[in-house]
């Protein structure tokens, strides 16, 4: 037991490990450019569906590595949000996949 | 005396007294108790806006024509305002970390400024939605798609107010000196929540007006 303990203990990140204001004012730009790059898109209609995915997806994981310091704290609390977000993706696309299929699906 | 787990990836767990010894079992692991919750109601979050999304979705794909009476400008100028919100709330993280409290009770007092404005804003669009004849309940076109436009950014708009009060609360702990470099976890505790409704409006934001 006190080899997990110090195994745990080995594995566990560094103390209070954290990005600088300056990398969070930097992804905060890139947020900010990735949103304008978003809504160019949009209006321009340029290989829009899959862009658009792309630069939501990084966005998206920018805020949460970042922001949320998901990156710097043990990697369980990535398993914790990655198990439920691979769920609730799948159900929507089953989903969007049965509609477009023409399965009718009840609403009320 | 420390008590340990068989499953080594889980934090170990320390009995303590103390917000002395609770901050010592933070600084050793990393990780504590309450941040794995948090971490875990977040994913039960995730499930939760997954299905509204699928909802919205099959919605538009039904009647795709009631999309064009949302307003994307408006729209965008929410976004640059809750992306912003989640820097100041970094921001207060950082300045809380160094020990400067007025640097901190500023950036937190911007942040509950920005989400109200997201809020003011958002009603005044349902006000414009519910106008062009966008609705929760009946079986018209514009119904339908109305059901799942407002269920799915109406429970997001509601996350953010508790996000708002939450705000509100971390404010008023500040200018209470509540918190202090050693000992501010409530802070990133709060900035979790505020993110995770960031993300889900990035999501929204996407998929419900640019798509």
């Amino acid at each position: 037991m006190s080899e997990s303990h110090e195994t745990h203990e080995s594995s566990a990140p560094a103390v209070h490990r954290r990005p600088t204001e300056g990398v969070y004012f930097t992804v905060f730009l890139a947020l900010a450019a990735l949103t304008v790059t978003e809504l160019l898109v949009t209006y321009l209609q340029i290989v829009k569906l899959p862009l658009l995915i792309g630069l939501m997806i990084t966005k998206a994981w920018l805020v949460v590595q970042f922001y949320m310091h998901l990156r710097y704290d043990d990697k369980f609390l990535s398993q914790a949000i990655l198990f439920p977000t691979i769920v609730g993706l799948a159900m929507t696309l089953i989903l969007q996949v049965l509609v477009h299929s023409g399965v009718p699906i009840p609403i009320g | 005396m420390a008590q340990q787990t068989n499953v080594s990836h889980l934090p170990s767990v320390h009995t303590s007294e103390t917000q002395t010894e609770t901050h010592i079992e933070e600084r050793e692991h990393g990780i504590t108790n309450r941040k794995t919750a948090m971490w875990l109601f977040l994913g039960s979050e995730v499930m939760f806006f997954s299905v509204l999304i699928a909802g919205f979705l099959y919605a538009r794909v039904l009647h795709p024509e009631v999309h064009g009476v949302l307003n994307i400008p408006l729209t965008s100028l929410n976004t640059f305002l809750l992306l912003t919100s989640s820097f100041t709330v970094v921001r207060s993280l950082a300045a809380i970390e160094e020990g400067n409290q007025l640097k901190f009770a500023r950036s937190i007092a911007l942040t509950g400024l920005l989400g109200t404005i997201f809020l003011g804003i958002q009603f005044f669009e349902y006000m414009n939605l519910v106008h062009e004849g966008l609705a929760l309940n009946g079986t018209t076109q514009a119904s339908i798609f109305g059901m799942a436009f407002f269920s799915l950014t109406g429970f997001h708009g509601f996350h953010v107010l508790i996000g708002v009060l939450w705000t509100g609360r971390i404010f008023w702990n500040a200018l209470n000196g509540k918190y202090t470099k050693d000992d501010h976890f409530d802070v990133e505790f709060y900035g979790l929540y505020w993110h995770f409704v960031d993300v889900v409006w990035i999501f929204i934001f996407t998929i419900v007006y640019l798509m």
